[in-house]
């Protein structure tokens, strides 16, 4: 057993004026613990009141991505060992998002952002629906389509920097993965329109870079930042 | 307060389809205690039982679910399944799931346990998280109202009929009341009864242990299953389907022990007697180094160049490299038995309801019952869609029909009460004491192997839990997202269905399915061909009754393979 001190970002809006920094100092790991184990560590042994959103514990379901030493990451696949500086972590919540208690962003926004596209399949309606299921090649679902799909909607690519404020953009990662999902799927019909909604929104104004690290590998700024805003050049899609 | 014709309890594949379904004639609300894009279903890695071939029949796959269920499944409903499971599959098709195909363009179709058919269609082993997704895009295009992180604390029931919720809004940090005509249950399982479950730290079984309190009938719960193949230690799910694309199961001596077993079907028989072959040699000796593990190898596939088994296994791969160090295109995958699934759960008769006017159930909270003593590998998911659709419509077509009936006042205020009263007790107990000694006591006193004995310790330590945890000190006494409060709420609600499935458990004097008792080992149809039900009466008491199986095309026979 080693120790660790983890300075954990706290927040109650119902007692605290402002987040402030608690030091938990000596805690207990082994090499193969996460920082999710050691937050369930704390949370049963030592604080109980400590707030932090966690269920599949093994980043299926995206629910305990936070800021863990100024990097967003999932605290179920982050090993302490590969994090930890001179025996210290810090931990806070994920940026860019408004704070609810403790390790807790307020995440609406993503899902309102999520919400500004059409993030629901629009097949071609002047064909009749198959009677059995759609006659996909292997070929038309290619890599990144399968990569895409794997999205957790975790809102780490969205909480990099204040791309918004600062780009006037108001068009976000999580509605151009999903606008480049249905780009990519023969099944869907308005590739055009889809490019021109996110235009409309601000794509070509949005910075091409994404330092994010995507739990699933997704190439956020190659795959789709640069990808979606070559495709409304090439469309030469004006408002 | 807020109004709504249905209110839809839940946010997973049940929870969602029967959303899409109702919102059409009704207005809808859903709640999710998480996002509905982190409900457990997306966790599900195997697919979708489903027969589009030509050479399949749903009498077969209806056969194989009876047989599975070892007799105990009701038969008219499982024909209803096996029926309606096409055009779901086809459905989500439709909305964009994105499944794996054959050359052809068609789906792909594999074994899965229990199956005398290939007929699992499936998305690499991310088939939960895709369906989960797709269901998500189809309920934010409907125009249901979509609440997250809300959590169900109580369902107001008067005089035997439905009238309304109160919800925890952990985000505003208020008690809501829901008031709608009609409620459909879609909450999930109760996984965290056990230590060692794949199962998420959400599966609190909330809406079986909600209504069980009301009075709400339960059904066959002392059948829990047990899935053969979770990670050694961290009891992460690895899927029925890496046994179906040839993955062998060996113990310490490298030896193919199934053969021992069940040498028709090896790795690929029904999950409760793979569970038990694998407990048998891990209790015999011949787990790896003697632990309580065995090994699950999928490397000679890979070394065969059949095909990538880190393609055709992304999330598997990930996972047992990430957590294990373990290279599965090299390297066998170090596994054992764990908690999975409910068969057992709020009894519903063949249209989703329960015995309580107005109230629905779907899913895995729910037990019509199409998966009777054991349920097979790829029938969950598609149980979910299934019968969460027609949950929704006969839920919506209900609402239709009538008003909203009056309500008493005093709930609300009882039930904040209740709340605050838990802020102010005091003790020196701890949430992860007792879940833990709870947890532990389940896992090896009502698990794979039960015995009566043991079974009734395991219930007088439940009974003591039960009273400790009046001792606990809450020490976060503010409602905005009150984590430690949930837990605590959460901990009554498996420690009631430990209960539950415990009492259960005792009272079936002999084996099926998942539920195998030592002292009784046989299966006896005679006595106990019959299903369970449990009902707290009003001076708190398990009242079990019983209840007849539907039997339609297939008496009852041995169940050997």
């Amino acid at each position: 057993m080693k120790s660790i001190g983890l300075k954990i970002t706290r927040f109650n809006p119902e007692i605290n004026e402002s987040p402030y920094i608690q030091t938990f100092n000596n805690i207990q790991y082994v090499p193969t613990d996460t920082v999710l184990d050691v937050l369930l560590r704390i949370k049963n042994d030592i604080d109980s009141s400590l707030t932090f959103r966690y269920s599949c514990k093994c980043t299926i379901c995206g629910s305990c991505a936070m800021c863990i030493n100024d990097i967003n990451a999932l605290a179920c696949e982050t090993k302490i060992v590969n994090v930890e500086r001179d025996g210290i972590v810090k931990i806070s919540p994920l940026k860019n998002f408004p704070v609810i208690k403790d390790l807790v962003a307020n995440i609406e926004p993503l899902i309102e952002n999520l919400k500004k596209i059409s993030p629901w399949l629009i097949r071609d309606h002047t064909k009749p629906l198959p009677q059995k299921e759609y006659i996909i090649k292997p070929g038309e679902i290619n890599i990144l389509l399968k990569a895409i799909d794997r999205c957790i909607i975790c809102g780490i690519c969205s909480s990099i920097q204040d791309f918004n404020l600062k780009s006037k953009s108001t068009v976000d990662q999580i509605a151009m993965l999903k606008t480049m999902k249905f780009l990519l799927d023969p099944r869907d019909s308005i590739s055009k329109a889809r490019i021109m909604q996110l235009v409309e929104l601000g794509l070509l104004k949005h910075p091409e870079e994404c330092k994010a690290v995507c739990p699933k590998g997704i190439d956020i700024s190659n795959d789709i930042i640069k990808a979606l805003q070559k495709e409304a050049k090439e469309l030469g899609v004006v408002l | 307060m807020i109004l709504y014709d249905i209110v839809i309890i839940g946010a997973g594949l049940a929870g969602m389809r029967a959303a899409i379904e109702s919102c059409k004639m009704a207005s809808v609300g859903i709640l999710s205690k998480v996002y509905p894009t982190r409900s457990h279903s997306g966790s599900a890695q195997g697919g979708l039982n489903v027969v589009i071939n030509s050479e399949d029949s749903w009498e077969s796959h209806m056969f194989d679910t009876v047989k599975g269920s070892d007799y105990l499944a009701d038969q008219d409903l499982v024909e209803i399944f096996c029926k309606e499971a096409p055009k779901a599959m086809y459905e989500l098709d439709q909305m964009g799931l994105i499944f794996d195909r054959r050359k052809d363009g068609t789906l792909d179709q594999k074994f899965s346990g229990g199956a005398s058919f290939p007929r699992n269609c499936f998305g690499g082993d991310l088939s939960g998280h895709k369906i989960l997704h797709t269901l998500y895009e189809q309920l934010l295009k409907s125009n249901t109202s979509i609440h997250n992180e809300f959590s169900l604390i109580k369902i107001i029931i008067e005089d035997g009929v439905y009238k309304g919720i109160i919800v925890y809004d952990m985000h505003r940090g208020v008690l809501e009341l829901i008031r709608s005509k009609c409620a459909i249950l879609a909450t999930g399982g109760y996984g965290q009864v056990f230590f060692r479950t794949t199962n998420d730290a959400i599966n609190t079984g909330d809406g079986m242990a909600l209504c069980f309190r009301e009075g709400v009938e339960l059904e066959d719960m002392e059948f829990v299953q047990f899935h053969p193949t979770t990670l050694f230690g961290s009891n992460i799910l690895v899927s029925e389907t890496v046994r179906g694309d040839g993955g062998h199961l060996l113990n310490r001596n490298g030896e193919r022990f199934m053969k021992k077993y069940v040498p028709s079907k090896m790795e690929l028989a029904p999950r409760d007697i793979v569970s038990r072959s694998i407990q048998s040699e891990i209790n015999q000796g011949f787990g790896i180094d003697g632990k309580d593990y065995v090994y699950l190898d999928i490397s000679h596939v890979h070394k065969s160049g059949m095909f990538d088994v880190t393609q055709r296994f992304p999330q598997i791969s990930s996972v047992v490299k990430k957590y294990m160090e373990i290279d599965i295109r090299e390297q066998p995958i170090p596994i054992q038995p764990a908690q999975h699934y409910s068969m057992g759960g709020i009894k519903t008769n063949n249209y989703c309801e329960t015995n309580i006017e107005g109230l629905y159930a779907a899913g895995e909270c729910a037990c019509m019952s199409i998966h009777g003593a054991n349920r097979l590998g790829g029938n969950s998911l598609m149980d979910t869609l299934v019968f969460g659709k027609r949950a929704g419509a006969i839920a919506a077509e209900f609402s239709k029909k009538l008003k909203m009936k009056g309500l008493s006042q005093h709930h609300f205020k009882f039930e904040k009460k209740r709340i605050y009263s838990i802020f102010e007790q005091e003790g020196q107990e701890k949430i992860s004491d007792i879940k833990r000694r709870l947890q532990e006591s389940m896992s090896n006193k009502v698990g794979i192997y039960r015995e009566e004995k043991p079974m009734r310790d395991a219930l007088t330590l439940i009974k003591d839990l039960q009273n400790k945890k009046n001792e606990i000190t809450i020490k976060d006494k503010n409602l905005v997202f009150n984590t430690e409060l949930q837990n605590f709420l959460e901990l009554e609600y498996i420690l009631e269905l430990a209960e539950v499935i415990t009492v259960g458990a005792i009272n079936r004097t002999e084996s099926r399915g998942s539920h195998f008792r030592s002292d009784y080992p046989l299966r006896d149809d005679k006595k106990w061909l019959r299903h369970t039900i449990l009902q707290k009466n009003n001076s708190g008491q398990i009242k079990i009754e019983y209840d007849d199986v539907c039997i339609t095309k297939f008496p009852p026979k041995e169940r050997k393979y």
